[in-house]
């Protein structure tokens, strides 16, 4: 039944277009959209979730590694000039430095600080960058009891595995931190994974030579005393103690990462058991006599420290409400695309089974109106199709004050069961009502003047009126110019509205639109609902809730097929969309009230209206949201584990897009264009979707898009449309 | 369809014809935009523009340089005089033998120039340095021990890189 239509004139490019700065509707968005980034990698950054990564290099050669830093002590100082000759500096013999690495924890370093003040005690603490972002008042703890901060990078990597890039990024992330929450820096490194000197590789030795041309000393320890394996207190003790009695040492534990309870209880008896042995403890700058490592900051790193831990802190406090939210969303799209696929299913083992009726046979003769405003390349189309038609039939076409030949071509086809009815220009409710005043018969069938009907399309679409109480039914629309690529993704999306949502909300007696291309009326609940109204841009779903609200059911006929051309061009499919998304936004907030409404109103009102509002509205606004977390997952976190959900969900739509194709009876081989039609269609309809929601709210207004092809189409938007 | 002359008269759903909820909004937008770049721009430059130089720090010249397998069983800082008169002792007798300046200062710790040799020439001293103290046997002995063990556990712990 596909057809194609006369070539219409394309779009004017003589049309003015104004080059200036891209409107709040478009620069908002984006905007916000960025910021949501923004937020979601700091938040990240500070739950070590950005970047993150569990490899260990293995130990390789150690040919580069000057022999005086395998030997050496634990300090290796590769700045500056020495960058090329490494200097090691070694604890003084009977002092000890106590480092505690991948700190501060909110359970454990505030007992070690404990233990630390309680024996009047300076250590070391080697803080990664995202422990310090979520717990700075530790850090200033830290700081404040005469204790020493190295950098233990932000995100704890195995820096050997890495580049010199992000070598320099995780120092000056972490840098930044520390200045934003006690307003130092530090001049000590400890690489993670890292242990004594002698351990140092061919692999690990550029990190600690790219950490000292960045000025860093790079503090490797003496003793490890694997306190993270949990050995026992007495192990971690025996551990710690000097090999050589008296000799210096930098004694390695953790406050972070796990059970530190262990680490808590042997820390006083090392501290004990080393000042009976007569050693002094100091941090690392004492031992090596410089002072303390930690320098304070100027004004400009301290503000900008201030503003990221700021930012992060908000973003971490906001961030998991947006997460939950998102979540919700998530999880009730993937409960409509179950409840669509059982749904379905129901509607068909009830609308196809055999003993299945609506009632008596309808046989009444029927008035199809056809509204029609400059169709002439469609009109002729149209109605000899409805001459097919198996079932008795008038046919009213309503000229609405067209500018080309549609009245003298629907005239020159005389065709017997036609009447045409000529009224000036004023609008598709108000010709649709003159259609309907002047009909002859009770049951009325609206199409549009670029629809073809099937020769059994009428006679489908009025068997539910056997049910008296049906008020309304809604045909099955094909798009019949499939064969471009845009033609495809429609034909996609039409199968699977009509197989998919319509069966659903036919169940669920919430039908929300009776398409304008193939739609039955009783005249009685079209008196009732208060006929065609021209207050929304969509009179089709306008109508639909009112006969809702007036107590009729709304059904769905799936062999009432109608044939219908969809948009060519992205622009107006736009153009289409546009009009509909606002329409049905206008119509939800007109039929508003009817959620306080009693009986079959109220019903509509409490289940349909808020369904249609959350997986027609809210689901596409928040899409965004989503897509930027996808890009998030890819970019900053796991891009294989985000592009597996992708496609998951990628499968789950498959899967309902082949089952309604099923339904239908449809070839499934235009469905290999579905993953292109996800992503253009998604994009496409969340920003139809904003752009709807953005006039909706600043009360612009929209003329009735009708998609002319006859380069108007643009021209029509308002100022209050597209300008901001 | 010229039809804003009805749609001026029915006034319809959401069309405000004063326009001033659109201005107001409109204002609240560009406000609500400009903070989101600030952001955007603040966060972009605190995540790629941030400085990783470490600030400035001098090694004084009496840092220990000496490697720990280098270490002499050192003299307690406040220790009583007997350790004191081991140390000036043995002093002598490892100079000679090791011909290295490293147990000449009693602080035996600021050899800037160590190699291998010079550990092993100290390591053997350990144990002339031992013998020659003759006040106090205990501790002597102690490091006898020790000094051995010291050098095979430096030279051959690779210990586990592999900490948290």
């Amino acid at each position: 039944m596909s057809r194609t239509r006369h070539q219409r004139p394309r779009q004017s490019i003589a049309r003015p277009r104004r080059l200036a700065a891209p409107p709040l509707r478009f620069f908002l968005p984006v905007t916000v959209l960025a910021t949501l980034l923004a937020l979601m990698v700091l938040r990240g950054m500070a739950n070590n979730e950005v970047f993150h990564d569990e490899q260990i290099a293995v130990s390789v050669d150690k040919g580069t590694v000057p022999t005086s830093v395998l030997e050496g002590g634990p300090v290796v100082d590769a700045r500056g000039a020495k960058n090329s000759k490494p200097v090691s500096y070694t604890i003084p013999d009977k002092t000890v430095v106590l480092s505690f690495d991948d700190g501060p924890s909110a359970q454990w370093t505030p007992k070690i600080l404990k233990v630390l003040k309680e024996e009047n005690v300076r250590a070391d603490f080697f803080v990664t960058g995202s422990m310090v972002t979520r717990n700075p008042a530790l850090i200033r703890q830290i700081v404040a009891e005469g204790h020493e901060i190295g950098l233990h990078t932000f995100t704890h990597p195995d820096l050997a595995l890495h580049s010199g890039t992000r070598l320099t990024w995780e120092l000056g992330e972490t840098q930044l931190a520390l200045a934003g929450v006690a307003g130092i820096h530090s001049s000590l490194f400890r690489p993670p994974y890292s242990s004594t000197v002698d351990a140092l590789d061919d692999w690990s030795w550029p990190v600690t030579k790219q950490a000292g041309s960045e000025g860093y000393l790079t503090t490797f320890i003496d003793k490890d005393t694997d306190d993270w394996k949990r050995p026992g207190v007495d192990s971690i003790v025996k551990s710690a103690m000097p090999d050589l009695p008296g000799q210096g040492e930098m004694i390695l534990l953790h406050d972070a990462g796990g059970n530190r309870t262990q680490t808590l209880a042997a820390l006083p008896v090392i501290i004990d058991k080393l000042k009976a042995q007569g050693y002094t403890f100091k941090t690392t700058g004492e031992a090596l006599g410089t002072g303390s490592a930690n320098t304070k900051v100027g004004n400009y790193s301290l503000w900008v420290g201030k503003a990221f831990l700021w930012c992060t802190t908000f973003s971490v406090g906001l961030l998991p409400w947006l997460v939950g939210l998102l979540a919700v969303v998530g999880v009730l799209v993937m409960l409509r695309f179950a409840l669509m696929l059982v749904l379905s299913a129901v509607h068909v083992r009830r609308t196809r089974k055999k003993s299945f009726s609506w009632g008596d046979p309808v046989t009444e003769p029927v008035t199809v109106v056809v509204p029609a405003y400059n169709e002439q390349e469609c009109i002729t189309n149209t109605l000899l199709s409805l001459a097919a038609s198996d079932y008795p039939i008038e046919v009213i076409v309503v000229d609405d004050g067209s500018t080309d030949d549609t009245s003298a071509i629907v005239e020159e086809l005389g065709l017997p069961m036609v009447r045409l009815i000529r009224q000036p220009n004023s609008g598709k409710p108000t010709a649709l009502n003159t259609g309907v005043a002047a009909a002859s018969y009770d049951l009325i069938v609206m199409m549009d003047g670029d629809t073809v009907f099937e020769p059994s399309t009428v006679r489908e679409l009025v068997q539910p009126f056997g049910d008296p109480h049906v008020g309304a039914v809604a045909g099955n629309a094909k798009v019949g110019n499939r064969d471009t690529l845009i033609g495809a993704w429609q034909h996609i999306e039409y199968v699977m509205g009509f197989n998919l949502d319509r069966r659903m909300y036919d169940v669920l007696n919430c039908m929300p639109t009776i398409p304008g291309a193939v739609g039955g009326f009783r005249r009685s609940a079209l008196e009732q609902a208060g006929g065609m109204s021209d207050d929304t841009l969509a009179e089709d779903t306008d109508v639909t809730m009112a006969l809702h609200r007036a107590g009729w059911r709304v059904v769905y006929a799936e062999d009432a097929r109608a044939w219908t051309e969809a948009p060519v061009s992205m622009k107006q499919l736009w153009s289409q969309r546009y009009r509909w998304s606002y329409g049905t936004m206008q119509a939800m907030w007109k039929h508003r009230h009817a959620v306080l409404e009693r009986g079959a109103a109220g019903r509509f009102g409490r289940v349909g209206l808020p369904f249609v509002a959350l997986f027609m509205v809210v689901t596409p606004l928040l899409a965004p949201a989503i897509d930027v977390g996808m890009v998030y997952g890819v970019v900053f976190v796991d891009a294989y584990k985000t592009l597996a959900a992708w496609f998951a969900v990628m499968t789950l739509q498959a899967v309902c897009a082949w089952w309604s194709f099923h339904l239908d009876k449809e070839k499934a081989w235009h469905l290999i264009t579905l993953p292109a039609q996800q992503v253009v269609y998604r994009v496409l309809m969340y920003m139809v979707l904003l752009q709807s929601t953005i006039t909706a709210l600043t009360g612009g207004r929209l003329r009735w898009q009708k998609l002319k092809r006859t380069g108007e189409v643009g021209l029509e938007h308002t100022t209050g449309a597209m300008s901001s | 369809m010229t039809s804003a002359s009805t749609e001026v008269e029915t006034a319809p759903v959401f069309v405000d014809q004063t326009g001033l909820r659109g201005r107001r909004l409109r204002g609240l937008g560009w406000l609500l935009g400009i903070i989101c770049t600030g952001f955007v721009v603040a966060m972009v430059s605190g995540l790629v523009g941030t400085q990783s130089q470490a600030p400035g720090l001098t090694v004084p010249g009496t840092a220990n340089t000496t490697p720990p397998s280098q270490y002499l069983n050192a003299p307690l800082p406040a220790a009583p005089g007997v350790a004191e008169s081991g140390k000036s002792t043995t002093a002598p007798a490892t100079a000679s033998e090791a011909t290295a300046s490293v147990t000449a200062t009693p602080t035996a710790g600021t050899a800037v120039s160590s190699s291998v040799s010079e550990a092993t020439a100290s390591v053997t001293a350990a144990p002339t340095a031992g013998t020659a103290v003759s006040s106090s046997v205990s501790e002597a002995t102690a490091s006898v021990t020790a000094a051995p063990t010291a050098g095979t556990a430096a030279s051959s712990s690779v210990s586990d890189a592999t900490t948290p």
